[in-house]
Protein backbone atom coordinates (compact mmCIF):
# COMPACT_ATOMS: atom_id res chain seq x y z
CA UNK A 1 0.00 0.00 0.00
CA UNK A 2 1.53 3.55 -1.17
CA UNK A 3 0.05 5.47 1.23
CA UNK A 4 1.17 3.82 4.13
CA UNK A 5 4.50 5.97 3.18
CA UNK A 6 3.06 9.15 3.72
CA UNK A 7 2.37 8.05 7.14
CA UNK A 8 5.32 6.74 7.97
CA UNK A 9 7.17 10.19 6.58
CA UNK A 10 5.09 11.49 8.64
CA UNK A 11 5.49 10.25 12.06
CA UNK A 12 9.57 9.97 11.37
CA UNK A 13 9.10 13.87 10.56
CA UNK A 14 7.24 14.98 13.83
CA UNK A 15 9.78 12.45 15.85
CA UNK A 16 12.96 14.31 14.03
CA UNK A 17 11.56 17.85 15.00
CA UNK A 18 10.63 16.67 18.47
CA UNK A 19 14.40 15.56 18.69
CA UNK A 20 15.72 18.55 17.33
CA UNK A 21 13.59 21.02 19.57
CA UNK A 22 14.96 18.76 23.14
CA UNK A 23 18.18 18.94 21.78
CA UNK A 24 18.42 22.45 21.64
CA UNK A 25 16.34 23.06 24.57
CA UNK A 26 18.96 20.80 26.16
CA UNK A 27 21.99 23.06 25.44
CA UNK A 28 20.28 26.08 26.02
CA UNK A 29 19.21 25.13 29.72
CA UNK A 30 20.73 27.09 32.17
CA UNK A 31 22.47 24.96 35.11
CA UNK A 32 21.63 27.87 37.51
CA UNK A 33 19.84 31.15 37.89
CA UNK A 34 21.51 34.18 35.85
CA UNK A 35 20.85 37.15 37.92
CA UNK A 36 21.10 40.40 36.33
CA UNK A 37 23.59 42.78 38.09
CA UNK A 38 22.28 45.81 39.91
CA UNK A 39 23.23 49.32 40.20
CA UNK A 40 21.06 50.90 42.16
CA UNK A 41 21.07 53.25 44.81
CA UNK A 42 17.82 53.36 47.54
CA UNK A 43 16.99 55.69 50.21
CA UNK A 44 14.99 55.76 53.46
CA UNK A 45 14.26 58.16 55.83
CA UNK A 46 14.69 58.35 59.44
CA UNK A 47 12.48 60.80 61.41
CA UNK A 48 12.14 61.52 65.17
CA UNK A 49 8.56 61.71 66.64
CA UNK A 50 8.15 64.99 69.25
CA UNK A 51 7.62 61.95 72.20
CA UNK A 52 11.16 60.85 71.28
CA UNK A 53 10.42 57.06 69.58
CA UNK A 54 12.32 57.07 66.00
CA UNK A 55 10.82 55.50 62.69
CA UNK A 56 12.83 54.02 59.56
CA UNK A 57 10.44 53.28 57.18
CA UNK A 58 11.40 49.76 55.40
CA UNK A 59 13.34 49.76 52.11
CA UNK A 60 11.49 47.69 49.09
CA UNK A 61 13.04 47.14 45.83
CA UNK A 62 13.14 44.27 43.48
CA UNK A 63 16.00 42.19 41.53
CA UNK A 64 15.52 40.33 37.81
CA UNK A 65 16.90 36.69 37.43
CA UNK A 66 16.52 34.50 34.65
CA UNK A 67 16.03 30.94 34.56
CA UNK A 68 14.72 27.81 32.96
CA UNK A 69 11.04 28.09 31.81
CA UNK A 70 10.49 25.09 33.62
CA UNK A 71 11.92 25.51 36.57
CA UNK A 72 9.40 25.53 39.20
CA UNK A 73 11.72 26.63 42.58
CA UNK A 74 10.99 29.71 44.08
CA UNK A 75 12.80 31.89 46.47
CA UNK A 76 12.48 31.10 49.76
CA UNK A 77 14.62 33.58 51.86
CA UNK A 78 17.91 35.70 50.87
CA UNK A 79 20.88 36.53 52.80
CA UNK A 80 23.31 39.49 52.97
CA UNK A 81 27.00 38.49 53.81
CA UNK A 82 28.48 41.57 53.65
CA UNK A 83 25.67 43.23 55.24
CA UNK A 84 24.86 40.77 58.55
CA UNK A 85 23.54 43.64 60.15
CA UNK A 86 20.30 44.02 58.11
CA UNK A 87 17.27 41.64 58.19
CA UNK A 88 16.21 41.42 54.58
CA UNK A 89 13.06 39.14 53.38
CA UNK A 90 13.47 37.69 49.55
CA UNK A 91 10.31 36.43 47.73
CA UNK A 92 9.00 36.16 43.89
CA UNK A 93 5.80 37.08 45.29
CA UNK A 94 4.95 40.37 45.63
CA UNK A 95 3.08 41.42 48.49
CA UNK A 96 2.25 44.83 47.49
CA UNK A 97 -1.25 46.02 47.73
CA UNK A 98 -3.10 47.83 44.87
CA UNK A 99 -6.28 49.41 44.69
CA UNK A 100 -7.35 46.62 41.65
CA UNK A 101 -5.87 43.68 42.65
CA UNK A 102 -4.44 41.84 45.27
CA UNK A 103 -2.95 38.56 44.00
CA UNK A 104 0.11 37.46 46.13
CA UNK A 105 -0.50 33.91 44.51
CA UNK A 106 1.45 34.67 41.22
CA UNK A 107 4.93 35.21 41.07
CA UNK A 108 6.21 37.48 38.73
CA UNK A 109 7.18 36.07 35.54
CA UNK A 110 7.89 36.63 32.25
CA UNK A 111 8.82 33.74 29.68
CA UNK A 112 11.09 34.39 26.87
CA UNK A 113 11.46 31.15 24.60
CA UNK A 114 12.97 28.72 26.96
CA UNK A 115 14.19 31.35 29.91
CA UNK A 116 11.62 32.59 32.43
CA UNK A 117 12.43 36.15 33.32
CA UNK A 118 11.44 36.58 37.45
CA UNK A 119 11.30 39.39 39.88
CA UNK A 120 12.87 38.88 43.35
CA UNK A 121 11.09 41.58 46.02
CA UNK A 122 13.51 42.16 48.41
CA UNK A 123 12.03 43.74 51.96
CA UNK A 124 14.89 45.55 54.09
CA UNK A 125 14.23 46.33 57.73
CA UNK A 126 16.27 48.88 60.09
CA UNK A 127 16.03 49.67 63.55
CA UNK A 128 18.40 52.54 63.46
CA UNK A 129 20.00 55.15 61.36
CA UNK A 130 22.64 53.72 59.47
CA UNK A 131 25.69 54.57 56.87
CA UNK A 132 25.27 53.68 53.50
CA UNK A 133 25.38 49.90 53.38
CA UNK A 134 26.17 48.26 49.66
CA UNK A 135 25.38 45.05 48.79
CA UNK A 136 27.21 43.31 46.46
CA UNK A 137 26.88 39.67 47.07
CA UNK A 138 23.84 37.72 48.22
CA UNK A 139 23.03 34.06 49.12
CA UNK A 140 19.78 33.01 47.37
CA UNK A 141 17.61 29.78 49.21
CA UNK A 142 14.93 28.35 47.07
CA UNK A 143 12.38 26.25 48.58
CA UNK A 144 13.31 22.65 46.88
CA UNK A 145 16.53 23.42 49.25
CA UNK A 146 18.74 24.41 47.11
CA UNK A 147 21.15 27.62 47.47
CA UNK A 148 23.46 29.53 44.94
CA UNK A 149 25.49 32.61 45.81
CA UNK A 150 25.02 35.15 43.21
CA UNK A 151 27.02 38.35 42.36
CA UNK A 152 24.69 41.29 42.72
CA UNK A 153 26.02 44.39 41.05
CA UNK A 154 26.49 47.09 43.91
CA UNK A 155 23.31 48.35 45.59
CA UNK A 156 23.63 51.27 47.70
CA UNK A 157 21.02 51.60 51.06
CA UNK A 158 20.99 54.88 52.04
CA UNK A 159 19.46 56.45 54.94
CA UNK A 160 18.60 60.15 55.21
CA UNK A 161 17.36 61.97 58.72
CA UNK A 162 14.64 64.37 57.58
CA UNK A 163 15.94 68.10 56.44
CA UNK A 164 14.61 70.95 55.52
CA UNK A 165 15.35 72.15 51.84
CA UNK A 166 15.35 75.17 49.98
CA UNK A 167 15.36 73.47 46.17
CA UNK A 168 12.15 71.41 46.23
CA UNK A 169 10.01 69.37 43.85
CA UNK A 170 7.68 70.28 41.24
CA UNK A 171 7.57 68.20 38.44
CA UNK A 172 9.02 65.11 37.06
CA UNK A 173 8.75 63.15 33.85
CA UNK A 174 9.83 60.43 31.66
CA UNK A 175 9.90 58.96 28.24
CA UNK A 176 10.38 55.66 26.47
CA UNK A 177 13.07 57.19 24.03
CA UNK A 178 15.58 57.25 27.74
CA UNK A 179 14.66 60.87 28.38
CA UNK A 180 13.47 62.62 31.44
CA UNK A 181 12.95 65.56 33.42
CA UNK A 182 12.67 67.02 37.05
CA UNK A 183 11.76 70.95 37.87
CA UNK A 184 12.19 72.11 41.63
CA UNK A 185 11.76 75.99 42.89
CA UNK A 186 14.22 77.72 44.79
CA UNK A 187 12.52 78.91 48.16
CA UNK A 188 15.99 80.98 49.44
CA UNK A 189 18.58 82.31 47.76
CA UNK A 190 20.91 78.84 47.74
CA UNK A 191 24.63 78.56 45.47
CA UNK A 192 25.01 74.61 44.07
CA UNK A 193 28.56 72.87 45.27
CA UNK A 194 28.36 69.62 42.93
CA UNK A 195 27.13 66.67 42.42
CA UNK A 196 28.19 63.32 44.43
CA UNK A 197 27.32 59.78 43.61
CA UNK A 198 29.10 56.31 44.50
CA UNK A 199 28.20 55.56 40.56
CA UNK A 200 29.72 58.90 39.03
CA UNK A 201 32.05 56.49 36.48
CA UNK A 202 28.24 55.05 35.50
CA UNK A 203 26.67 59.00 34.98
CA UNK A 204 29.68 59.40 32.59
CA UNK A 205 29.26 56.42 30.99
CA UNK A 206 25.64 56.13 30.29
CA UNK A 207 23.92 59.29 30.63
CA UNK A 208 23.90 62.89 29.83
CA UNK A 209 22.88 65.36 32.92
CA UNK A 210 22.22 68.73 32.64
CA UNK A 211 21.23 71.68 35.04
CA UNK A 212 19.21 74.49 33.84
CA UNK A 213 21.19 73.46 30.06
CA UNK A 214 24.48 73.23 32.45
CA UNK A 215 26.91 70.46 32.37
CA UNK A 216 26.80 68.57 35.53
CA UNK A 217 29.88 68.70 36.44
CA UNK A 218 30.07 72.10 35.71
CA UNK A 219 27.39 73.35 38.38
CA UNK A 220 29.89 74.66 40.75
CA UNK A 221 29.11 78.15 42.21
CA UNK A 222 26.00 78.53 40.58
CA UNK A 223 23.64 80.97 42.25
CA UNK A 224 20.13 80.25 42.66
CA UNK A 225 17.52 82.95 43.44
CA UNK A 226 14.55 82.39 45.62
CA UNK A 227 11.75 82.64 43.29
CA UNK A 228 13.70 80.89 40.43
CA UNK A 229 13.24 77.30 39.21
CA UNK A 230 15.66 74.70 38.17
CA UNK A 231 15.29 72.11 35.72
CA UNK A 232 17.56 68.87 35.41
CA UNK A 233 17.48 66.85 32.25
CA UNK A 234 18.40 63.39 31.68
CA UNK A 235 19.38 61.34 28.90
CA UNK A 236 20.30 57.97 27.91
CA UNK A 237 23.72 57.71 25.75
CA UNK A 238 22.25 54.41 24.64
CA UNK A 239 25.61 53.26 25.77
CA UNK A 240 24.51 49.91 26.97
CA UNK A 241 26.79 46.85 25.48
CA UNK A 242 25.21 43.53 25.09
CA UNK A 243 26.78 42.30 28.95
CA UNK A 244 24.82 45.59 30.16
CA UNK A 245 21.39 45.78 28.27
CA UNK A 246 19.41 43.44 30.99
CA UNK A 247 21.82 44.87 34.30
CA UNK A 248 19.09 47.80 36.25
CA UNK A 249 20.40 50.75 37.12
CA UNK A 250 18.25 53.27 39.48
CA UNK A 251 21.01 55.81 40.20
CA UNK A 252 20.09 58.73 42.95
CA UNK A 253 23.25 61.15 41.98
CA UNK A 254 22.91 64.13 45.20
CA UNK A 255 23.05 68.09 44.50
CA UNK A 256 24.91 69.53 47.26
CA UNK A 257 24.13 73.19 47.73
CA UNK A 258 24.45 75.57 50.90
CA UNK A 259 23.09 78.71 51.27
CA UNK A 260 24.41 81.92 51.62
CA UNK A 261 24.79 81.49 55.94
CA UNK A 262 26.90 78.24 54.76
CA UNK A 263 24.79 75.68 55.87
CA UNK A 264 24.16 72.84 53.64
CA UNK A 265 22.07 70.91 52.47
CA UNK A 266 21.65 68.10 49.98
CA UNK A 267 18.71 66.31 47.74
CA UNK A 268 18.14 63.37 45.51
CA UNK A 269 17.94 63.77 41.76
CA UNK A 270 15.38 60.95 40.76
CA UNK A 271 14.94 59.39 37.16
CA UNK A 272 17.94 58.52 36.79
CA UNK A 273 18.33 54.77 35.32
CA UNK A 274 17.25 52.27 33.15
CA UNK A 275 15.09 49.48 34.41
CA UNK A 276 14.15 46.62 31.57
CA UNK A 277 10.86 45.54 31.98
CA UNK A 278 9.10 45.04 29.15
CA UNK A 279 8.61 43.01 26.07
CA UNK A 280 10.79 45.82 24.37
CA UNK A 281 13.78 45.04 26.47
CA UNK A 282 13.66 41.13 26.46
CA UNK A 283 14.02 38.74 23.65
CA UNK A 284 15.02 35.14 23.51
CA UNK A 285 17.88 35.76 21.03
CA UNK A 286 19.05 38.57 23.46
CA UNK A 287 18.89 36.46 26.35
CA UNK A 288 21.12 33.77 24.64
CA UNK A 289 23.42 36.66 23.44
CA UNK A 290 23.32 37.62 27.11
CA UNK A 291 24.65 34.08 28.36
CA UNK A 292 26.79 33.84 25.70
CA UNK A 293 28.97 37.07 26.57
CA UNK A 294 28.89 36.02 30.21
CA UNK A 295 29.52 32.35 29.83
CA UNK A 296 26.49 31.29 31.10
CA UNK A 297 25.77 28.75 28.45
CA UNK B 1 -22.49 2.98 8.52
CA UNK B 2 -24.37 5.92 8.72
CA UNK B 3 -24.56 5.62 12.63
CA UNK B 4 -20.73 4.64 12.86
CA UNK B 5 -19.88 7.98 10.80
CA UNK B 6 -22.18 10.37 12.92
CA UNK B 7 -20.66 8.97 16.08
CA UNK B 8 -17.05 9.90 14.41
CA UNK B 9 -18.18 12.94 13.47
CA UNK B 10 -19.32 14.22 17.12
CA UNK B 11 -16.14 12.12 18.66
CA UNK B 12 -14.25 14.49 16.34
CA UNK B 13 -16.74 17.85 16.94
CA UNK B 14 -16.22 17.35 21.07
CA UNK B 15 -12.47 16.89 20.04
CA UNK B 16 -12.14 19.88 18.33
CA UNK B 17 -14.96 22.33 21.08
CA UNK B 18 -14.40 21.49 24.66
CA UNK B 19 -17.42 22.94 26.71
CA UNK B 20 -16.32 23.88 29.70
CA UNK B 21 -18.17 25.17 33.04
CA UNK B 22 -16.44 26.70 35.12
CA UNK B 23 -13.51 24.82 35.74
CA UNK B 24 -15.40 21.39 34.86
CA UNK B 25 -15.03 19.67 31.33
CA UNK B 26 -18.26 18.72 30.11
CA UNK B 27 -16.56 16.22 27.78
CA UNK B 28 -12.80 15.16 27.88
CA UNK B 29 -10.67 14.13 25.23
CA UNK B 30 -11.29 10.71 26.61
CA UNK B 31 -15.05 10.71 26.28
CA UNK B 32 -14.94 12.28 22.60
CA UNK B 33 -12.26 9.46 22.09
CA UNK B 34 -14.55 6.89 23.50
CA UNK B 35 -17.29 8.08 20.81
CA UNK B 36 -14.67 7.85 18.12
CA UNK B 37 -14.08 4.53 19.20
CA UNK B 38 -17.73 3.66 19.25
CA UNK B 39 -18.39 4.89 15.65
CA UNK B 40 -15.00 2.54 14.82
CA UNK B 41 -16.63 -0.21 16.43
CA UNK B 42 -20.02 0.00 14.90
CA UNK B 43 -18.44 0.53 11.48
CA UNK B 44 -16.14 -2.64 12.32
CA UNK B 45 -19.73 -4.76 12.46
CA UNK B 46 -20.74 -3.61 9.04
CA UNK B 47 -17.50 -4.23 6.96
CA UNK B 48 -14.50 -6.31 8.46
CA UNK B 49 -11.21 -4.49 7.58
CA UNK B 50 -7.50 -4.93 9.63
CA UNK B 51 -7.51 -1.08 8.89
CA UNK B 52 -10.54 -0.49 10.88
CA UNK B 53 -8.90 -2.96 13.52
CA UNK B 54 -5.70 -0.64 13.58
CA UNK B 55 -7.81 2.23 13.93
CA UNK B 56 -9.71 0.97 16.84
CA UNK B 57 -6.34 0.30 18.43
CA UNK B 58 -5.52 3.71 18.09
CA UNK B 59 -8.84 5.05 19.36
CA UNK B 60 -8.44 2.38 22.23
CA UNK B 61 -4.78 3.86 22.81
CA UNK B 62 -5.61 7.69 22.42
CA UNK B 63 -8.37 7.38 25.06
CA UNK B 64 -5.97 5.62 27.37
CA UNK B 65 -3.02 7.93 26.91
CA UNK B 66 -6.17 11.32 27.37
CA UNK B 67 -7.03 9.57 31.09
CA UNK B 68 -3.75 8.85 31.60
CA UNK B 69 -2.92 13.14 30.98
CA UNK B 70 -6.03 13.84 33.73
CA UNK B 71 -4.02 11.62 36.13
CA UNK B 72 -1.10 12.94 35.22
CA UNK B 73 -1.81 16.44 36.23
CA UNK B 74 -2.33 15.53 39.43
CA UNK B 75 1.11 15.07 39.58
CA UNK B 76 3.35 16.85 37.13
CA UNK B 77 2.58 20.28 35.72
CA UNK B 78 2.73 20.06 32.07
CA UNK B 79 1.83 23.40 31.12
CA UNK B 80 5.03 24.65 31.90
CA UNK B 81 7.26 23.80 28.33
CA UNK B 82 9.34 21.13 30.23
CA UNK B 83 10.66 18.36 28.38
CA UNK B 84 8.05 16.27 29.46
CA UNK B 85 5.18 18.49 28.13
CA UNK B 86 6.56 18.73 24.84
CA UNK B 87 6.79 15.13 24.68
CA UNK B 88 3.62 14.48 25.97
CA UNK B 89 2.05 16.90 23.35
CA UNK B 90 3.83 15.35 20.59
CA UNK B 91 2.51 11.82 21.35
CA UNK B 92 -1.28 13.31 21.31
CA UNK B 93 -0.20 14.87 18.44
CA UNK B 94 1.17 11.49 16.80
CA UNK B 95 -1.61 9.26 18.30
CA UNK B 96 -4.46 11.26 16.55
CA UNK B 97 -2.63 11.40 13.72
CA UNK B 98 -2.38 7.76 13.01
CA UNK B 99 -6.14 7.15 14.61
CA UNK B 100 -7.32 9.98 11.61
CA UNK B 101 -5.16 8.06 8.65
CA UNK B 102 -6.71 4.71 9.51
CA UNK B 103 -10.04 5.47 9.97
CA UNK B 104 -9.53 7.65 6.73
CA UNK B 105 -7.58 4.57 4.50
CA UNK B 106 -10.04 2.37 5.91
CA UNK B 107 -13.05 4.40 5.11
CA UNK B 108 -10.98 4.45 1.60
CA UNK B 109 -10.50 0.49 1.80
CA UNK B 110 -14.48 0.32 2.23
CA UNK B 111 -15.52 2.50 -0.98
CA UNK B 112 -13.24 0.21 -2.81
CA UNK B 113 -15.15 -2.86 -1.38
CA UNK B 114 -18.04 -1.63 -2.38
CA UNK B 115 -16.68 -0.47 -5.94
CA UNK B 116 -17.00 3.23 -5.81
CA UNK B 117 -13.70 3.30 -7.05
CA UNK B 118 -13.91 7.13 -8.04
CA UNK B 119 -14.96 8.04 -4.52
CA UNK B 120 -12.06 6.10 -3.26
CA UNK B 121 -9.58 7.91 -5.36
CA UNK B 122 -11.26 11.24 -4.51
CA UNK B 123 -11.24 10.27 -0.37
CA UNK B 124 -7.36 9.57 -0.90
CA UNK B 125 -6.45 12.51 -2.06
CA UNK B 126 -8.56 13.98 0.67
CA UNK B 127 -6.84 11.87 3.37
CA UNK B 128 -3.29 12.84 1.93
CA UNK B 129 -3.56 16.43 2.04
CA UNK B 130 -5.32 16.08 5.33
CA UNK B 131 -2.65 14.17 6.88
CA UNK B 132 0.45 16.44 5.18
CA UNK B 133 -1.15 19.31 6.55
CA UNK B 134 -1.78 17.94 10.15
CA UNK B 135 2.09 16.99 9.74
CA UNK B 136 3.05 20.55 9.24
CA UNK B 137 0.99 22.08 11.56
CA UNK B 138 2.08 19.70 14.18
CA UNK B 139 5.23 20.82 13.57
CA UNK B 140 4.98 24.52 13.76
CA UNK B 141 2.84 24.07 16.66
CA UNK B 142 6.11 21.69 18.33
CA UNK B 143 8.38 24.27 17.65
CA UNK B 144 6.52 26.89 18.86
CA UNK B 145 5.42 25.41 22.04
CA UNK B 146 8.85 24.52 22.69
CA UNK B 147 10.16 27.61 22.45
CA UNK B 148 7.72 30.15 23.31
CA UNK B 149 6.72 31.61 19.76
CA UNK B 150 3.30 32.56 20.90
CA UNK B 151 1.80 34.48 18.08
CA UNK B 152 2.72 31.74 15.60
CA UNK B 153 1.33 29.20 18.52
CA UNK B 154 -2.17 30.73 18.13
CA UNK B 155 -2.34 30.99 14.45
CA UNK B 156 -0.80 27.49 14.16
CA UNK B 157 -3.75 26.51 16.62
CA UNK B 158 -6.66 28.39 14.59
CA UNK B 159 -4.95 26.64 11.48
CA UNK B 160 -5.62 23.20 13.07
CA UNK B 161 -9.28 24.19 14.87
CA UNK B 162 -10.12 24.65 10.61
CA UNK B 163 -8.33 21.56 9.37
CA UNK B 164 -10.53 20.06 11.97
CA UNK B 165 -13.19 21.50 10.77
CA UNK B 166 -12.53 19.91 7.16
CA UNK B 167 -11.68 17.08 8.64
CA UNK B 168 -15.30 16.84 10.26
CA UNK B 169 -16.77 17.50 6.99
CA UNK B 170 -15.08 14.78 5.04
CA UNK B 171 -16.46 12.50 7.67
CA UNK B 172 -19.52 13.88 7.40
CA UNK B 173 -19.98 13.46 3.68
CA UNK B 174 -18.55 9.78 4.42
CA UNK B 175 -21.68 9.38 6.20
CA UNK B 176 -24.10 10.54 3.63
CA UNK B 177 -21.83 8.33 1.12
CA UNK B 178 -22.18 5.31 3.50
CA UNK B 179 -25.84 5.90 4.01
CA UNK B 180 -26.20 4.40 0.35
CA UNK B 181 -22.92 1.63 0.00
Amino acid sequence: MKSIKIIYLCIISVVVILLICLGISKYLELDMPVYFENFCEYETFYEENPDGTSYIQDLNFSIQYVTNVSDSRTVSTIHFPYAPEIYAQGSNYNQSFSFFSYDNNQISARTYGRYSVRDLYINVMFDQLFDDIILTKAIIYYNNGDMQEVELGKIVLRCHESQVNYIVSESSGGSNDGTAFNTYRITKDVELVDITSPFKYLIDEIFEITINNVDYKDISGTQLKEGSSLRIEIASKNALNESMIYNIYRLLPMINYQDMDGNKYSIPIYNVGYIPIYDADFTFSGLINYFNSKGAL
Amino acid sequence: MYQGYRRIFWGIFFLTFTINLGSLKILPSFAAYLIIHSGIKTLQNEHSSHLLDRASKASVVATIISILEIVFVWFVDLDNQSYLAVLWMTIIILIELILIYFLLVASTDILQHYDHKELAQEYDKKMRIYISSYTLLAIVIIISYTFSFITIMTLASIAMIILRIWLMAIVNSLKKVGAFV
